[in-house]
């Protein structure tokens, strides 16, 4: 087993509501190894964003990561560092690709020199040294004529090639772990395809480590080795992709499965989970999962629900499946 | 006309306690109201007391002794207010300036008839500047919020049938305003005042005209943007008339950008008064007046600034206390923060 | 595109002539001739002296149709006071003023210049310094510093602008003396020591509200998701502030504030008729205290005119700079 990456420990962060603080991520540990692809699952606002922004200490304010959250990036503390120190690693040691190519890019510098600064934040070189570099790096990622698009505006791109662009600022100085925030969910699905397609051969060339964040699990059969669901900024379930894929024990995470069609199953309608995500300050005291759940008993609605392992770092945390194991 | 003063305070007075009942009924309203109570207490307090000035400077009757000395048979007949009453400016004052408290005149050293009760002194003529700062307020109150109450409804008519109806009327309105806005404001309101004359009325209406645009733009804008909602477009589906839709659906989303205009438009009539006073163009009476005259009295020495004190510490303290307001309000009932506190 | 500025301008003119219509509206139809020729020679001259005066100053015309014509005459329409006014405004011959006979056009020559040494650097100053502390109170949000920036904005919002002048007037130039309280020189050289002090108390005195609109434009970027990229780039505050959010604030800062440049020419009433100023605020104010209808027209004309140029010229320039506005 090779050496943890990143390792997140107890990690809390909160935002300020009339009722009081709330946590949107709680209590989430999370480790993950070099090299691999660690896919966190989950609906809209279940934190999988808020998990990945508080490992490169970009949550919004008002949200706060709390005190006694372990974030450690390549054996660093990072709650620990210094501004000028953390700034030192975002972007170079560790970068990220949102999900909005659109508003992501800053629509009055020319697409190049967005890529150019990344670069030269953390490398002392000349401008046209990085611009040669944002060149080769344009060839790559598989953006046409980049010559022409150096200089181009983010708003005369298509979705793709702006996406094409964060990915090629987001891998500019070679970090040693990439953050892929929904990196397809904006885009055609012809075009969601090939940007896969880049991610796993940056992966394979670089030897990066990805953190994909995604609700898409087709992305997540496409890329990881290692599946964290979440719900409710809680980790429900964890597995290898294979074990989640087929034999996933969590209801939730059963629920996301019923919800992919399937080939060949025509006329048996999807077992999609009734509801949405309830807003952070309406989640259950028990199981944050009970207000949705369909195999709902007793001590759900008020106790938090136990861990339970199933061999091989497939984990879940349930009632249902603690009475079963307990049986 | 002795009724006229006295049955617009019993409107304003009807007025206010429907607003009351509509308000106390609809949940979104009392909380903000709760929100803007804890956060600006103050504020509330001391635009609630100009507002118990401006009403008891309204509220007049002739009768009871009209001065001490009372020769004037015009005065006597003259309905005067509670404020009138309480101080008696015909017998209240002075032969000229006198500094605050102070026993002697201030040219002359001679004695005083009132010696340390004038709380502001007194001015050229004697007058009591305490007494006429807040004759001050009945003004203010007037063209702020009179102007306001007449503007925001023509505004709101005007913006809501061009956004909703688009077409024709929204042609001829977007024709009006953009002329209209294309003169500067202050030129359009002193040709207005000039050719209209310098009367209460006037002045107002000459305000109202200047003042309509802006808010009759944003309207506009809302309701082209709220037309094209969703749920709009489901009343309309399922054969809702335009009234209904309008005043169901697109004058409560307007609710918050109205009582935000109400505010911004207020302090901004209040502070464009004192620059029509100097124009000598402004309302009798005005602290814009009262300003106006005090600046020359500067250049005495020693210098004479009670009077110009008076009105500036009255004037700004109603501003701030409004624009206060206006800016937690902004807070409360913008939506974009709205879902943000959810 | 080339129907777009045909259609903008066309539309520029319309406005225009709207202008013009709520002029006459106001200066002929409102304000009856009789009277301005009253004001302007008094009240007891005879009748004869009057019809010369409104003859001298062209009021001696019916409003808008000439019965002394016939109804197929051209004449019936065109020698009205409806049609004198928009011909002499449309050709820019603005006749003689209503109090004192000189020449509009000579007015409006000699005071730009006065006008323009005092508003353009006022302008120029307030905005800079407005976006600088702008720019700074958004780099400190929701600190102290910002609070307190935002109090000070919010007291220096709530006082008359006459204040701030008299205040000044008094504190800068008569008590600390630091420069002279009024007046003005056509010498370069001499007319910085007059002017200092009119800008010193404009810029202060649009400090507040400019301030607070600029921080709502700042913050309001801030929290765009360009932003977010350039910190996890590894941006610093300071950098991410200068390079990316100043740029994009820019944008919506000029577009409000070329709007406000035409009325620069117009000058400002209350400063130059203060310190003493030969500019057109001043000319303008001298019309108002004269009565001077036919000064004071020409001079919101002008000014509309100005604006409605200007509002054309961004419109379009817009929409050739920004391919955003031009694909919609």
């Amino acid at each position: 087993m090779s050496r943890a990456l990143v390792e997140l420990q107890n990690l809390k962060v909160t935002f300020p509501t009339p009722q009081g603080r709330v946590a949107v991520v709680d209590d989430v540990s999370i480790s993950l190894e070099e090299g691999k692809v660690l896919a966190l699952v989950g609906e809209s606002g279940c934190g999988k964003s808020m998990t990945a922004l508080a490992l490169m200490r970009l949550v919004p304010k008002p949200g706060r990561i709390e005190d006694g959250s372990g974030i450690r990036f390549n054996d660093i503390d990072v709650p620990t560092l210094s501004v000028p120190e953390m700034r030192a690693l975002r972007g170079n040691e560790m970068s990220m690709i949102f999900q909005d190519s659109m508003t992501s890019l800053n629509p009055v510098v020319r697409v190049g020199d967005q890529v150019v600064e990344a670069i030269r934040l953390h490398e002392r070189i000349s401008y046209d040294a990085a611009r040669k570099r944002v060149l080769e790096l344009f060839e790559r990622v598989g953006i046409p004529d980049p010559e022409q698009r150096f200089s181009t505006y983010p708003h005369l791109l298509s979705g793709g090639l702006k996406q094409r662009v964060m990915i090629s600022m987001a891998v500019a100085t070679r970090p040693r772990l990439l953050i892929a925030d929904e990196p397809t969910t904006a885009l055609d699905v012809t075009v969601q395809a090939q940007i896969l397609e880049l991610l796993r051969e940056l992966k394979r060339e670089l030897g990066t480590t990805i953190l994909l964040i995604t609700h898409d699990l087709a992305v997540v059969n496409e890329l990881a080795d290692h599946v964290v669901v979440m719900y409710a900024g809680k980790v429900v379930e964890q597995a290898e992709r294979r074990t989640l894929l087929t034999s996933a024990r969590h209801p939730y995470t059963e629920g996301l499965l019923g919800a992919i069609p399937q080939r060949g199953e025509r006329g048996k309608g999807l077992n999609e989970i009734e509801g949405v995500v309830p807003p952070p300050d309406e989640w259950p005291a028990g199981c944050r999962f009970s207000s949705r759940c369909n195999q709902l008993f007793a001590p759900c609605r008020d106790n938090a629900p136990p861990e339970v392992s199933f061999g091989e770092g497939h984990v879940a945390w349930c009632h249902a499946l603690d009475k079963g194991a307990g049986s | 006309m002795v009724w006229l003063p006295n049955m617009i305070v019993v409107a304003l007075l009807a007025g206010a306690f429907i607003l009351f009942r509509t308000v106390r009924r609809n949940r979104f309203w009392t909380e903000s109201i709760a929100r803007l109570w804890r956060r600006r207490r103050f504020s509330l307090i001391i635009i609630g007391l100009y507002l118990a000035v401006a009403l008891l400077d309204t509220i007049s009757w002739v009768g009871g002794s009209a001065s001490e000395n009372a020769s004037d048979v015009v005065a006597a007949h003259k309905p005067r207010s509670v404020i009138d009453r309480i101080f008696q400016p015909d017998s209240f004052m002075e032969i000229s300036y006198s500094e605050p408290f102070a026993d002697v005149g201030f040219y002359g050293e001679q004695p005083l008839a009132h010696p340390g009760k004038h709380i502001l002194g007194t001015d050229i003529l004697g007058q009591d500047v305490f007494y006429r700062s807040l004759k001050g307020v009945k003004i203010a109150l007037l063209i702020g919020g009179l102007t306001t109450l007449i503007v925001i409804p023509i505004a709101l008519i005007f913006g809501l049938a061009a956004g909703y109806f688009g077409g024709r009327v929204d042609d001829v309105v977007f024709f009006v305003m953009s002329t209209l806005a294309s003169i500067p404001n202050l030129l359009l309101l002193i040709a207005l005042i000039i050719v209209l004359g310098t009367g209460p009325v006037q002045v107002c209406v000459a305000l109202g005209v200047t003042g309509w645009v802006g808010f009759c733009r944003l309207t506009r804008g809302e309701t082209l943007k709220l037309r094209e909602a969703d749920y709009v477009q489901a009343a309309k589906a399922l054969g809702a008339s335009h009234l209904r839709i309008i005043t169901r659906h697109i004058i409560p989303n307007l609710a918050h950008l109205i009582v935000i205009t109400f505010a911004l438009q207020f302090t901004g009539l209040v502070l464009a008064e004192t620059v029509l006073a100097y124009l000598g163009i402004g309302l009798d009476g005005s602290w814009g007046q009262m300003i106006d005259q005090a600046r020359n009295e500067l250049s005495r020495s020693p210098v004479i600034w009670w009077n110009l004190a008076g009105a500036t510490v009255l004037l700004f303290t109603l501003v701030l206390c409004v624009n206060l307001c206006a800016d937690a309000l902004r807070d409360i009932l913008d939506p974009r923060t709205r879902k943000e506190a959810q | 595109m080339f129907a777009y500025i045909v259609r903008r301008l066309a539309y520029g003119a319309v406005t225009v002539l709207g202008v013009l219509l709520l002029l006459f509206v106001l200066f002929f139809a409102i304000a009856d001739p009789d009277d301005i020729a009253r004001q302007a020679i008094g009240e007891r001259a005879s009748a004869e002296v009057y019809e010369q005066w409104k003859v001298n100053h062209g009021y001696d015309k019916p409003l808008v149709i000439n019965a002394e014509h016939g109804v197929l005459e051209p004449g019936r329409y065109t020698d009205t006071l409806l049609f004198e006014h928009y011909r002499s405004m449309l050709t820019f011959d603005f006749g003689r003023s209503d109090a004192d006979d000189v020449p509009i056009a000579e007015r409006l020559r000699q005071g730009a210049l006065p006008s323009l040494s005092l508003t353009l650097p006022l302008f120029a100053l307030s905005l800079v310094v407005g976006v600088f502390f702008a720019l700074l109170v958004a780099f400190f949000r929701d600190t102290y510093v910002d609070f307190a920036v935002l109090v000070m904005c919010m007291l220096a919002m709530s006082v008359a602008s006459l204040i701030y002048i008299i205040a000044g007037q008094y504190l800068i130039g008569l008590t600390l003396k630091w420069f002279p309280i009024s007046g003005f020189d056509a010498d370069p050289a001499l007319v910085i020591r007059f002017l200092a002090l009119p800008i010193i108390i404009g810029v202060i005195a649009s400090f507040g509200g400019d301030v607070r609109l600029y921080r709502t434009v700042f913050i309001e970027e801030t929290n765009k998701d360009y932003v977010r990229t350039a910190r996890a780039k590894g941006c610093g505050d300071a950098r991410v502030m200068v390079r990316h959010v100043l740029r994009n604030a820019l944008i919506p800062i000029l577009t409000s504030v070329v709007l406000a440049i035409p009325f620069l020419f117009v000058g400002s009433l209350l400063f130059e008729n203060f310190f003493g100023i030969p500019g057109l605020g001043a000319i303008t104010v001298e019309a108002i205290n004269g009565n001077d209808f036919s000064t004071l027209r020409t001079m919101v004309y002008i000014s509309a005119l100005l604006f409605i140029v200007a509002q054309i010229l961004t419109d379009i320039s817009y929409t050739l700079a920004d391919p955003r506005v031009r694909l919609s």
